[in-house]
């Protein structure tokens, strides 16, 4: 089982993302740690506990970051995509635990000197949390078996701008520091993650599981859905994203990836927070990471069927 | 000679440059009607001059300008050397600059051929920015813009996602995108793709040799440099290939989209951007070349240089 610290901003794919990892064999969960992003810090904290309480799962969970590095916080919710509570309005329990006393940027950086070279660090929200242990701890850089990070788009447009994406347009400092600091970093962006989507059918089959988990992954994503039929007509179903990084850690084969140097740009006006990969036959910079650029889409989605709920 | 396309071209320094106002002028392929100049590889007095006598030596003594030594609002520090332009040095012509500037030119020139004239831009936008705001009608008087830098989806060559041109007046393009005027954008994504390779270059050569005539001898002369510069690989002949789809523009296929620009920053300055997101509203403003028939490319190219060469159908 590969150890694997799962860091969240609890909206609805992040819940599918919990699901998946949660449930599949292959990793063993350290922790869920929180940031701001989708909902608010404490929103994405609540909405994680209540996700494991469906699983009936004991990983505890860790608060982190609830604003960017270097900007205010806008408090701006993806109400749209997620829903007023970021669960498809139906984080309307109380969770029966609460977070650690520990906040995230700790619990990291200690599993990670407990474990050099082991842990992998799943980033499906801002990088507010991995910036700041990395700041704290700088020494961690070296010892993190691997970030696999959902966000970005390298080669596709992006979903809050035309060029940005949501998760590195949150903290695009955050993004940047983290790029920039040497770590070994997959990058799961919209590239590959509009390729592998959530067929509608799918919910069927989770209620007819007739079980709390299945009735509320449906509840949920059925939301998610509604969303991308407004947003993106014709589309067949719901972009999943998070639980795509999970994916990648559990059997990489499920994408290709290429090894680009790719920065975030901090000061331009329409390509804010676009993440500019070097192309170019001849980059100036040594790759800092490699990039999913394909996905076995079918291959993905079976796997995440038969483990996530 | 009435059925050909008026062109003026606006241009900064550069051996392919020069060889393109050449193959404007010389080519007989189109009416080279003016000149205008900008800052960019040296100053834009220093090229006008170059840039007359070229067009003086290929048969046509006709306007040019020079135009604007800077950026609308940036600082711009020359990277050629002050003496001569490709190691060759040009005879001295009776033709004089205009008094005027480049985007005085640019203005005159279409009015006086109203709907007529096609202008070919080598180098960045700041005359045709200038232009717009001294004839606030001239997008609509213009016959088309030929604009040879930007770049839709191929990479860029000054940053990962940036052109030259672009990035030398990323203000100058955003305003001359968005200002109505009819552009063809040939970017990169074609640009690239315009490069001969160096032995179907030797038939012009033979070409220039017969011909033995002083413009002849500059052709020879301005490919040996490029030659040389391209290092054995494909000779890069971007701006050949400009002037010359900006005649025959079925030599490059296009599409229609939204061009901006980005204009703040410096990682993705002088970026060519456009919408691509679906269901995206579309406000349609240029047409952007991304496909040419290399090899047929090639061969109007080598058709263009040779037609120079000998001297044009005159």
């Amino acid at each position: 089982m590969k150890p694997v610290i799962l860091d969240v901003d609890t909206g609805i794919d992040d819940a599918l993302a919990i699901a998946y990892a949660v449930r599949s064999p292959e990793l063993e969960v350290l922790g869920i740690t929180t940031c701001f992003g989708n909902v608010s810090v404490k929103e994405a904290s609540r909405n994680s506990l209540i996700v494991l309480d469906y699983l009936d799962s004991e990983i505890p969970v860790y608060e982190g970051a609830g604003h960017p590095l270097f900007r205010h916080y806008s408090g701006v919710k993806a109400v749209e995509v997620h829903g007023e509570d970021g669960l498809g309005n139906r984080a309307d329990i109380v969770p029966k635990r609460s977070i650690e006393t520990v906040g995230a940027i700790d619990f990291i950086i200690g599993q990670v000197k407990r474990r050099p070279n082991e842990v992998t660090l799943i980033c499906v929200g801002t990088l507010t949390n991995l910036a700041l242990a990395l700041m704290k701890a700088p020494e961690i850089a070296g010892m993190l078996g691997r970030v696999v990070l959902m966000g970005g788009a390298v080669t596709v447009p992006g979903n809050v701008t035309p060029w940005a994406e949501a998760n590195v347009i949150n903290d695009p400092e955050a993004a940047e520091f983290v790029f920039r600091s040497g770590v070994p970093i997959t990058l799961v962006g919209l590239d590959v993650t509009m390729k592998t989507l959530l067929p509608e059918a799918s919910l069927t089959q989770w209620r007819a599981k007739e079980t709390r988990l299945g009735s509320f992954m449906a509840d949920i994503a059925s939301f998610y859905i509604q969303c991308y039929k407004r947003n993106y007509p014709g589309i067949r179903g719901c972009g999943l994203h998070d639980p795509l990084a999970v994916g990648v850690v559990i059997d990489p084969s499920f994408v290709e990836t290429v090894p680009l140097h790719v920065q975030v740009d901090l000061e331009g006006e329409l390509s804010f927070a676009r993440t500019v990969g070097d192309l170019r036959d001849k980059p100036e910079k040594a790759p800092n990471m490699d990039v999913c650029l394909k996905v076995d889409a079918d291959r993905f989605l079976q796997h995440f069927l038969d483990n996530a709920v | 000679m009435n059925h050909l396309t008026k062109l003026l071209v606006d241009t900064d320094s550069g051996p392919g440059k020069s060889l393109a106002v050449l193959c404007a002028a010389g080519s007989g392929r189109a009416v080279l009607e003016g000149i205008t100049t900008v800052f960019g590889g040296a100053k834009a007095s220093k090229t006008a001059d170059h840039a007359l006598r070229l067009a003086a030596l290929a048969g046509r003594p006709i306007s040019g300008a020079a135009g604007a030594e800077r950026p609308l609002l940036r600082e711009w520090v020359p990277s050629e050397p002050e003496n001569g332009e490709a190691g060759c040095v040009l005879p001295e012509v009776g033709r004089q600059l205009e008094r005027m500037t480049g985007a005085d030119l640019i203005v005159g020139m279409a009015n006086r051929y109203p709907g007529e004239l096609t202008v070919v831009c080598l180098g960045p936008l700041t005359n045709v920015a200038l232009a717009l705001v001294k004839d606030p009608g001239l997008a609509g008087k213009v016959k088309r813009l030929v604009i040879a830098g930007g770049s839709l989806k191929a990479p860029g060559d000054v940053t990962p996602v940036s052109e030259r041109n672009m990035m030398l007046d990323p203000d100058a393009a955003f305003r001359v995108f968005h200002s109505g005027m009819p552009i063809t954008m040939l970017g990169l994504d074609v640009l690239r793709q315009a490069v001969v390779p160096g032995d179907r270059l030797q038939s012009v050569t033979d070409a220039a040799k017969e011909a033995d005539t002083p413009a002849a001898e500059v052709v020879r002369q301005l490919l040996d440099d490029l030659i040389a510069a391209s290092g054995g690989g494909g000779v890069p002949l971007a701006e050949v290939f400009a002037v010359a789809a900006s005649v025959e523009p079925e030599l490059a296929a296009t599409e229609p989209y939204a061009i901006t620009v980005e204009t703040k920053g410096s990682l993705s300055l002088g970026a060519t951007l456009t919408d691509l997101r679906q269901g995206a509203e579309r406000k349609i403003n240029c047409e952007v070349a991304m496909n040419v028939d290399r090899d047929q490319l090639v061969d109007r190219l080598i058709e263009w240089l040779t037609a120079t060469a000998k001297g044009g159908a005159r």
